[in-house]
């Protein structure tokens, strides 16, 4: 028991990928234990670049002990054609600012007996702390899937003339006489020509679906700057025939999968976590200046204690997150059913991230018995 | 009569021991320090009994005296945390298992809700109700006796009287 001392398990947690010693030590994990599942880093960390900040760029609340950090926005200004006489109209200038709130994000309390980790090939608690990183980094991109879905109905319902059932936006209101308003939100080509009843089958993604997302920002003097799908659309862009892409790259797709960075001139991030971004969901945002901010106070951090024969670890971080241009965010829908808050259709449990204790679910039927050929040992 | 403050619920032993709960709230805007009936620390707070892993006030905010029949838990985040607030699911805390000791001000000792008394005894037994605390209702602790149907949540350790307004009470998760 002693090459698993507290002090070594926290090394072994603090051993990072890029460096080739940690390369080496993942690479002897992988040949000692089946995986489950897929295992991404966060898409959040891509779309908002992730600001290291200190106790010190925090403001403190008065009511409480918790932190936040203000953020100024642009203030606003305009020119104007005047005679050689005339005289501009007068500014007094303010800046609107928006608080930013810290939150933690924690792993599981993993807890095991010394004497029944020996029962164990694999290092699975080191296993556990390597994986606790990436589940930590998956509560991130929930939190961030809620925060831009809250921001593109709040514009939906601003369109709609702040009148909640107007908002209701599927195949039915969609065709019929009064249509609602999509402003931030858009259904794709194909969902919209679906019959009554709505459904949550999730159409093949279109080229045009694509273009006409990237409107609904670039009218409104912003420009989309990037998509975020899940793997499952990002797939029927390989459906899409040489009418949309032109000879080369539908040969080159054959061979080669869809190989560029960018679509219609646009960096796209594709995410395996469809219990989190759901399928039929494809946002567009503007670059990270116009949107949000992502901000670390504590990076993440790992406790580990040894009392008796238990052994105790845990890892977590502080952070904030937030959506302050809300008009930096559009929507895609590639089915028929309405996904607003009024769910009018009674479907929304399929185009929301699950709950956080539903996430990540297991793959294999290990312990129901489940691998081939069963052995059965006495 | 009690007076809510910013801080109303401290617990007064080792917290380590005890096991704290989150878990979302089903009417998230009750978490907005604006909303004229928002939460308060030291509030109680019951899983719904329809929705899964999330939790409401333990008695209807507008009734005064409706009692709670079911386990409370203790609320511990105070009105308006900006870490409640940060997150897009509202969730907090509450004390969920294991024994402690607290002061709290969300209480009301000399209401008598439906067989009920008024707390004036040490190591009396307590129960949760919706109370009126200055102008608005609160999910607070109210005295228990023998025929009340409110669930005993603890008994009082310290009368407000000496203890600067607050009350005292140890309880903890029994089952």
């Amino acid at each position: 028991m002693e090459g698993i001392s507290p002090r070594m398990l926290n090394d072994a947690f603090n051993t990072r990928l890029n460096t080739n010693e940690g390369k080496e030590k993942v690479a002897q994990y992988g040949g000692a234990y089946i995986r489950d599942r897929l295992r991404e880093v966060s898409f959040v960390r891509k779309l908002l670049p992730s600001q290291n900040v200190t106790r010190t760029d925090c403001q403190r609340s008065v009511n409480h002990d918790t932190l936040v950090k203000i953020i100024d926005v642009e203030p606003r200004s305009r020119a104007m054609a005047i005679t050689f006489r005339g005289q501009p109209t007068a500014r007094f200038i303010r800046g609107e600012k928006a608080e930013i709130a810290f939150f933690t994000i924690s792993s599981e309390i993993f807890q095991k007996t010394e004497q029944e980790l020996l029962a164990y090939e694999m290092p699975i608690t080191k296993i556990i702390e390597e994986n606790s990183v990436k589940d930590i980094q998956e509560i991130e991109d929930r939190e961030f899937v809620f925060h831009i879905e809250a921001a593109v109905q709040a514009l939906q319902l601003e369109a709609n003339g702040n009148v909640l059932v107007n908002c209701i936006l599927n195949a039915t209101t969609l065709n019929g006489v009064t249509p609602p308003v999509e402003f931030s939100v858009i259904k794709g080509e194909l969902a919209r020509q679906v019959g009554t009843p709505d459904d949550a089958t999730v159409r093949p993604l279109q080229r045009g679906d694509i273009v006409n997302l990237y409107k609904l920002i670039d009218g409104n003097r912003l420009r989309a700057e990037r998509l975020l799908m899940t793997e499952v659309d990002y797939d029927d862009i390989l459906h899409w025939t040489v009418e949309d892409t032109g000879s080369k790259v539908q040969s080159e797709t054959t061979v080669e999968g869809y190989k560029y960075n960018t679509l219609m001139g646009r960096p796209y991030i594709r995410t395996i976590k469809t219990d989190i971004l759901r399928p039929g969901n494809v946002y567009a945002f503007t670059a990270p200046d116009f949107f949000g901010k992502f901000f670390v106070l504590n990076a993440t951090k790992f406790y580990i204690d040894k009392i008796a024969n238990m052994i105790t670890f845990q890892a977590w971080e502080d952070i904030g997150m937030g959506v302050i241009n809300i008009a930096s965010v559009r929507k895609l829908e590639l089915y028929s059913a309405d996904a607003s808050a009024n769910d009018a259709n009674t479907l929304l449990t399929n185009f929301i991230p699950q709950a956080e204790d539903n996430l990540g679910a297991v793959n294999n039927r290990v312990s129901a018995g489940l691998v081939f050929p069963r052995v059965s040992s006495f | 009569m009690s007076t809510v403050q910013r801080v109303n619920f401290e617990p007064v032993r080792d917290v380590l021991p005890i096991q704290r709960g989150e878990f979302p709230l089903v009417d998230p805007t009750l978490a907005d320090p604006y909303n004229a009936v928002c939460l308060v620390d030291g509030e109680w707070m019951v899983l719904d009994p329809l929705i899964s892993g999330k939790m409401v006030r333990a008695a209807t905010i507008t009734i005064v005296s409706n009692l709670c029949t079911t386990h409370p838990y203790p609320l511990w985040a105070e009105r308006g945390r900006t870490d409640v607030l940060g997150k897009a699911e509202r969730s907090m805390p509450i004390l969920w298992l294991g024994s402690w000791e607290f002061d709290t001000r969300i209480f009301d000792a000399t209401v008598v809700v439906v067989g009920g008394a008024a707390i004036t005894a040490i190591d009396q037994a307590v129960t949760v109700a919706t109370i009126t605390i200055g102008t608005r209702n609160y999910v607070g602790l109210v005295g228990w006796t023998v025929g009340c149907l409110g669930t005993v949540v603890g008994r009082v350790t310290k009368l407000p009287a000496a203890n600067g307004g607050k009350l005292r009470i140890r309880g903890g998760m029994l089952y």
